[in-house]
């Protein structure tokens, strides 16, 4: 087996806990929350007081809600406008992803010299840049594409939940399968996050190089020299250049794209998500290899990954 | 003979303290090495030096590369033990085989399982859920199952109850050693492998200050329990070192032949701690 591909996996098991179950144990609340919501006492779902047309819509249970949908000068809207509620229900996955990549990034290299399992890892054939790397791309790559897959399932079930009521309730299954808005969706999430986490780099790779020197409390060793810093700055220059930089490294950076796809008023989910998808990776790319605080994101991400590695190499 | 170990001047310090002092050493194939030392006197500090687990100065070649840089290749024909219970506590038995298995090419998992099956471990436990003795039992399958040329034990069955150090030894000779490998052993029980080392280093304050033959060795002391009136006598062969137990006097000689120490009383051969001390003190 490639040793890369066998490190990662052993990555895997070992944080088994934050990159599966959690995100598992979401999916399952959300489709728990999804199935109790659908169980409704006569009708089988209730939506109350929606507005359909401008007037008053009154009870609707799903198929009838749809029906109305289809049959207003919306109906096109409709496919977009499902894609959007599973998106929006697959959130509650994503909600523990930043601790995790965040935890398992500050414990990647300390709990090995914790618990002296590192003299066992030493023993195989397996470089320190190999395994500081392996680390990285699963605490960074690797944990995303399961919480994508994880969210993946969650949206396939709940189509499949929400179609079975609309088929109980004498409706068209397929309306609650807009599959194509589904899979943009999800294909459009990868090179977005990609870049999220080129630019959030340097902060992932801090994290790594902390876990590899701090001899103990590494959230202490994260968390307090930049906050130092800040506070310095502020005192003697009376600025908030690093507390700037930082935050346009975590997302602050979407500031600086150029946001005219969203200028005007967002005409119904379709256009919604056209916009969405239309987004402008490519100007976000653009807008990213020309900003140096890109490039020094990702120059001070090299220092820390090679500080990463060094410190790995002495470490017993 | 190929040798494994190959270091020139070897050095290491640690702030002001000086923890090897520009050591030479050989170690050819095919041996069985006791590293001996006191607390502190730079066992694990060269040991570590030749796994590539630490920086040094000097020329050091193991299998003809060099550690600091090269620790990865290395290990595929290098396998070591530093200190009880290293495995991963998260991982279980299976977990530990697998994950050799795909980075090691040269883990035979047959044979760690067959190792395993003979005792108690059982394979579907995590770590963290196995007693000190049956960790020391999953590594030892797992070295044991690597066809390594070096194997390094630096305290390998510290905290282990006699009975299971024993077997240990037991299975590292019977199973394992033969004359393509060599092993390096450092350990505090000295008297429990002194049997199986072919070869002894004797190391203090950072110095190398005894290679030896192991055979040779032990033939060189011999102590003498005098016979009583004959205590000028043995006087005159000039004994290293003159203690009594039993009411008699006991002359350790070096060097002296044993048919002319048989004359004085009842002889036996030195036990290497014995030697290790008397050595010690005739340095100092």
């Amino acid at each position: 087996m490639n040793t890369f591909k066998a490190l990662v996996k052993r990555e895997y098991l070992d944080g088994k806990n934050g990159y599966l179950y959690v995100p598992v144990i979401l999916a399952l609340l959300m489709l728990g929350i999804t199935t109790i919501a659908v169980l409704g006492s006569g009708h089988i779902l209730e939506i109350n007081g929606v507005m359909v047309d401008g007037q008053e819509a009154g009870k609707y249970n799903l198929a009838e809600m749809i029906e109305h949908v289809k049959s207003s000068k919306e109906a096109e809207d409709l496919p977009a406008a499902v894609a959007i509620l599973y998106w929006g229900l697959g959130i509650l996955v994503w909600v523990a992803f930043p601790f995790v990549v965040f935890f398992s990034l500050l414990g990647s290299l300390y709990e090995e010299r914790r618990d002296r399992s590192i003299l066992f890892w030493k023993s195989m054939p397996t470089s320190d840049v190999q395994e500081v790397l392996a680390k990285l791309f699963m605490s960074v790559i690797g944990v995303f594409f399961i919480y994508l897959g994880v969210t993946i399932v969650l949206e396939i079930a709940l189509a499949l939940i929400l179609g079975l009521t609309v088929l109980v309730q004498g409706g068209n299954m397929l309306d609650m399968w807009p599959v194509s808005y589904m899979v943009q969706g999800w294909i459009h999430a990868i090179p977005h996050y990609f870049l999220l986490a080129l630019w959030a780099l340097p902060i992932f790779s801090w994290l790594m190089i902390v876990s590899a020197y701090a001899p103990r409390m590494t959230f202490m060793y994260a968390v307090l020299p930049p906050v130092v810093l800040i506070i310095l700055e502020e005192m003697l220059f009376g600025t908030a250049r690093i507390a700037h930089w930082i935050g346009t490294h975590i997302l602050g950076w979407l500031d600086g794209v150029d946001w005219r796809h969203f200028e005007g008023d967002v005409d119904g989910p379709k256009e919604l998500f056209s916009r969405i998808h239309e987004m402008p990776l490519w100007d976000m790319v653009v807008m990213s290899v020309t900003d140096l605080s890109f490039w020094s994101g990702v120059v001070l991400s090299g220092l820390f990954i090679y500080g990463a590695i060094e410190l790995r190499k002495r470490a017993i | 003979m190929e040798n494994v170990v190959e270091a020139r001047n070897l050095s290491k310090s640690f702030g002001a303290f000086q923890a090897l002092k520009g050591v030479d050493l050989d170690i050819p194939l095919g041996r069985i090495v006791g590293v001996i030392g006191a607390n502190g006197a730079g066992k694990t500090t060269m040991l570590n030096a030749i796994l590539g687990l630490s920086s040094y100065q000097g020329d050091l070649h193991v299998l003809g590369l060099d550690p600091s840089k090269d620790r990865a290749k290395l290990m595929q024909d290098v396998c070591f033990i530093s200190d009880v219970a290293t495995l991963p506590k998260w991982m279980k038995v299976s977990d530990v085989f697998d994950y050799v298995e795909d980075i090691h090419p040269k883990f035979d998992r047959a044979k760690a399982e067959d190792f395993i099956a003979r005792t108690n471990v059982p394979m579907d436990k995590k770590v963290r859920a196995l007693s000190k003795g049956m960790i020391v039992q999953v590594h030892l399958a797992v070295v044991m199952s690597i066809d390594a040329k070096l194997l390094v034990l630096d305290e390998p069955t510290l905290g282990l109850d006699v009975i299971f150090r024993k077997k240990f030894y037991a299975a590292l000779l019977e199973e394992y050693f033969d004359e393509e490998r060599t092993v390096v052993i450092t350990t505090h029980q000295v008297e429990e492998i002194e049997n199986i080392l072919t070869d002894v280093v004797f190391i203090r304050d950072g110095r190398i200050v005894l290679t030896a033959d192991m055979e040779n060795l032990t033939e060189q002391f011999i102590e003498v329990m005098v016979t009583s009136g004959k205590e000028e006598e043995a006087e005159a062969l000039g004994p290293i070192k003159k203690g009594s137990s039993f009411g008699k006097s006991t002359f350790v000689y070096q060097n002296v032949d044993r048919e002319m120490l048989k004359s004085l009383g009842e002889t036996r051969r030195l036990g290497l701690a014995d030697i290790f001390v008397v050595t010690m003190q005739g340095e100092g």
